[in-house]
């Protein structure tokens, strides 16, 4: 299995903490844990962990400087998982109008 | 016991407003999940027959469908281009619930195979005030079409 497979994305997304983290980090552009933890409500340690499943999942990339580990999103990652949701969404959408028009044909 | 929920709404609430569920409602209740449910003018014995049945499936699904519809069958679908995916039979109650997980690779209308998204649809039918709602679920899986190992550590239970 390889992990920058698209499923981790949704695996790595399913968690409402990490979406916090991962809104958070959109909104700062780049940031270390520390950072981010002035504006979360966990521990630095727990968003370190956060991050590096992110990373994992191929969402935020990871830039050391010196001591400190910065990390930024990668949106073309999200645009892959979005993609997906979209096109089997609208997949269903004419499938079900079809389904509908089936049964009205048979009234 | 509480009332089912249905597009997040319950069942009376449905009752007393039906058309956005006839119109279509989509919501996510996870963000791998595609989720989407309407509400059919017909028995469930009836909805059941349009998805048991290869020709009147074939004639909403968008794909000319091949197979059995019973656990452990391989069902082949065949999309207008003429890409074929291949999917298994994974739970058929007639009347009630059929689950089928597509494989995760696909023929070319050229006949090369190519990786495909695995995943894995699940179909609800249940009675609904002498109608029938049908309720959709596919999810991603796998490429090699079993479960994910779980990332992290509040990952979420799956079934």
């Amino acid at each position: 299995m390889n992990r920058r497979d698209p499923e981790y994305v949704f695996d790595a997304l399913g968690d409402p903490t990490r979406r916090r983290v991962v809104v958070q980090l959109g909104s700062l552009g780049s940031a270390t844990p520390t950072q981010l933890a002035q504006y979360l409500p966990i521990s630095r340690q727990a968003i370190s962990k956060h991050l590096d499943m992110l990373a994992e999942a191929g969402l935020v990339s990871v830039n050391k400087l010196g001591r400190q580990t910065f990390y930024r999103l990668t949106p073309e990652r999200f645009t892959d998982a979005v993609g997906w949701i979209a096109q089997v969404g609208a997949e269903w959408d004419t499938r079900l109008a079809a389904l509908r028009k089936q049964f009205r044909k048979a009234r | 016991m509480p009332p089912p929920v249905i597009c997040n709404r319950t069942v009376a609430s449905v009752a007393a407003n039906p058309l956005p569920c006839n119109r279509r409602v989509a919501y996510a209740r996870a963000v791998s999940d595609v989720e989407r449910e309407t509400l059919l003018p017909a028995s469930p014995d009836e909805v059941w027959e349009s998805l048991s049945d290869p020709e009147r499936l074939s004639e909403w699904f968008g794909a000319d469908v091949d197979g059995k519809i019973e656990p452990g069958e391989v069902l082949t679908f065949t999309e207008p281009d003429g890409t074929q995916r291949r999917a298994i039979v994974e739970f058929a109650q007639p009347g009630q619930r059929l689950v089928f997980r597509y494989l995760p690779f696909e023929r070319t209308p050229d006949g090369r195979s190519r990786r495909g998204e695995s995943s894995r649809v699940a179909i609800q039918i249940e009675p609904f005030d002498g109608q029938t709602i049908i309720r959709i679920t596919e999810t991603r899986v796998g490429s090699a079409g079993t479960p994910r190992p779980q990332i992290g550590f509040h990952a979420r239970a799956r079934t």
